[in-house]
This record gives structure tokens, sequence and C-alpha cells, in this order.
């Protein structure tokens, strides 16, 4: 997985439009960043990456590019 | 082993949430749930217990004077003291000659119960166990809790084990991590902190539920991460105690906690969609009596054939998980 595709991927959990999130992209502003879509961030770096993200990172990240940080890609 | 259960009559759909500004599309996307049913503020746990044996009774032709012992499953008890077995042993009609006790298990509580019945005939101690299952998680909710509100339903299963039973009933296998116990709790429903003024101050969480310390609270996202961690292993071992394989497994009923979490599971575990039960669009998470309601349905439908392999795997409030696997057989009713 590229960081295009999880930027993707993301931008779908969030339900942003296509190509509307990049790395800078601040994750407060967001009307969807909440429980849900940790939730749903957990799912997605478990089945795409084999990767276990803790709740607690998730909660520190600040952009969509800190998200990626924690993929390792 | 003959299983029926009972759904309170009022329903609220996921219209229902709008009004909390929540798109009931998003609802059914993230939860495969659609509606769930509610008790009524008057009507209790036990209230529904005693429909759902009522309804075992009719549906089945099964005599009163046969069972000796009740196994009651509730975390929504109409008391501490008394226990409610004992309550629910008289309004059922029962004989006194019984044994009727209380377990304290929330989503485990079913295949909990089931090992417990088949070591309690199986050591001779009773013959015909009436094992009960009922929760009104949604009396702990606060109403604007639409994450909680959207999940929970209320409902309650009976299910009777007899002596011939327990052949049919495999191993068990269990784990517990209390370390996960506030992660899904109602704070002031014991004696360790007594409801007072400041627990009942609301307080607004990061996604805009409001909940207060004597209301049920779940971090859905350490759940989810704790389900990844156990349920996959709870699938391998129980199959290593049994000796078998996936592909010998007809069956595979999880408890229903959410469908995006089941979906998950079933994918990452490699579960053949068509032997994986996603059975709460029109009920939610009902606790305990979630498996009882699949296998209830898999029965009725004649999904489950003539020695099936079922396995059941529950997990949840405690943190609590039990597997088990069944071999069908088809129950003789009397009528």
């Amino acid at each position: 997985m590229t960081k295009q595709d999880l930027i993707t991927e993301i931008e779908d959990i969030l339900q942003a439009d296509e190509g509307s999130l990049n790395e800078t992209t601040a994750l407060a502003g967001l009307e969807d960043w909440d429980s849900l879509a940790f939730i749903s961030i957990i799912a997605l770096f478990d089945k795409k990456l084999s990767k276990k993200v803790q709740l607690d990172e998730l909660k520190q990240c600040q952009s969509v590019g800190d998200i990626i940080a924690l993929s390792g890609i | 082993m003959n299983i029926s259960y009972y759904l309170p009559s009022s329903i609220e759909d996921n219209q229902t949430f709008e009004a909390l500004g929540w798109p009931s599309k998003k609802i059914f996307a993230k939860t495969g749930i659609r509606q769930r049913h509610v008790s009524a503020p008057d009507e209790t746990a036990l209230d529904l217990a005693v429909k759902a044996c009522e309804k075992l009774f009719a549906d089945h032709a099964v005599e009163r004077t046969s069972i000796d012992y009740i196994l009651y499953c509730t975390q929504s008890p109409d008391f501490i003291i008394p226990g409610n077995a004992g309550i629910l042993q008289h309004r059922l009609g029962l004989p006194n000659a019984i044994g009727a006790v209380d377990i304290n298990q929330g989503c485990t509580g079913y295949v909990y119960a089931l090992s417990l019945a088949k070591g309690l005939l199986a050591t001779d101690q009773a013959h015909s166990i009436l094992i009960v299952t009922a929760d009104t998680y949604t009396k702990y909710i606060h109403p604007l809790d639409r994450a909680n509100r959207s999940i929970f339903g209320d409902g309650a299963s009976a299910t009777l084990l007899k002596e011939k039973d327990t052949g049919n009933i495999g191993q068990f296998i269990f784990g517990t991590d209390g370390s996960g116990a506030q992660n899904i709790c109602v704070k002031t429903s014991g004696l360790k902190y007594p409801k007072n003024p400041q627990t009942s101050i609301e307080h607004q969480d990061d996604s805009g539920n409001l909940r207060s310390e004597d209301n049920l609270y779940m971090n859905g996202s350490e759940v989810f991460s704790f389900t990844l961690e156990h349920v996959p292993q709870a699938v391998a071992a129980i199959l290593v105690k049994h000796k078998l394989n996936m592909d010998d497994i007809d069956h595979f009923v999880f408890h229903q906690a959410n469908g995006f979490m089941l979906t998950h599971l079933r994918d990452k575990i490699g579960i053949p969609e068509e032997k994986f039960s996603i059975c709460m669009e029109d009920t939610g998470n009902t606790v305990s009596s979630t498996i009882p309601i699949v296998l209830s349905e898999l029965i009725r439908t004649k999904t489950v054939k003539e020695n099936d392999r079922v396995m059941l795997v529950s997990f949840g409030v405690g943190y609590s998980w039990a597997a088990t696997i069944l071999t069908y057989k088809t129950a003789e009713d009397k009528k």
C-alpha cells in the first residue's frame, strides 16, 4: 500500500471528497473524525497492513500525515 | 435443545436518531442495525425473561414440573437482593424442588450458562435446566448517547437443556482480562461508587455523546481492539481443543456486537460468508441474548441441519470471552 492508497482509504472513512485530503490536512476540522473513525482506522490498519494501532496513538494524531506516520509507510 | 426468545414491542428505528443529528444511513453502515427493541419504562429484564420462558413452554410443550434448575443470566437485575432466578421460579409457577441461581455475565453469558448447565447435567445434579438470558441495557443508556443507543437493544431468551443434550455440547475455552473492566461499565451500578448528585452530572464525549457516571459507558475503539486480538485466538483454540479444522464447522455464531465488527472479524479469520451468521439488523446488540436469538433463527429457518457443527464465540464486557462447539440435533417436541 502506498501513501496515496492510504490517503484514499482515509478519505473513504472520513467521507471526504476524493483528492481533498493530503498529509498536511488537519484532522480537527473534519466532521467525521470521531470514535467511529478511530474504529475504522484500527480496522484498516489490521486488515490492509496487519498492524496494530493503539487508540491513544490515534487520538494524538493532528493531521492525516500523523496517521500515515503510524503506518510506517 | 429448544430455544425461544422474546423482544419488547416498542421499536426504535434509525430514523429515530435523525433528530439527534446522526444520519440513519451512516448508523446502518457503521452498525449493521436498522432497528432495536426497547423495553417500556415499567418493563424489566425479568418481565422479558418471563415472556421468553412462557413462549418456550408454549412453543415446545414443555412441562413446568420437568424443570429442576434455572440459570438466569442478566446484568439488568430487578434486585441485587434477592437474586432474580428465585423470583423467576415463582412467576413461572415452577416447582420448589429446584435450583435457581443468577449469573452476572454480559455478552459471554450464554456460552457460560451452557458450560455450567453441561456440568450440572453431567454430574447428575440436575436433569432439565432452564437457561434464561435477559437484559435491558437501554435503561442504562443516556437518551442523548447516540453511539450506545444505536447499538443496544433489549431482549430475552429461554433454552431448555436436558441430560441427553450434554453429548451435543462440546468442550469450552474461556478467557478473562479484568484490565478492560472500565471499557464497558456502568460506574455506579454497584456499591463501590454509590449514585449521588455528582455522578449524575452529564458530560459530552469527543463525538458529542452525552452521558453521566450513572449511564452505560463503552469505549468502542478499545473494545474493538480487544476483539481483534482475542476472538481469532479463541476460534483457533476451540478448534484445537476439538481436533477440528475450520472446514469442519458448518456455522459460526459469534456474539452479535455490531455488524461492522462482525464483518471485519469474519474476513480476518477467513470464515466463508455463507457459514457466518449476522443476525442483528432488527434486534441490535441484545447482550447475552444475541447467540440464542441467532441459534433460534437458524433452527426456525432450518438453516442448521442434523449433525451440523456450530461454533459459538462470545466476547465483551469484563473483558470476557468464551467459545464452544455444538453438534445440532433436532429437538423432540412433545407436540
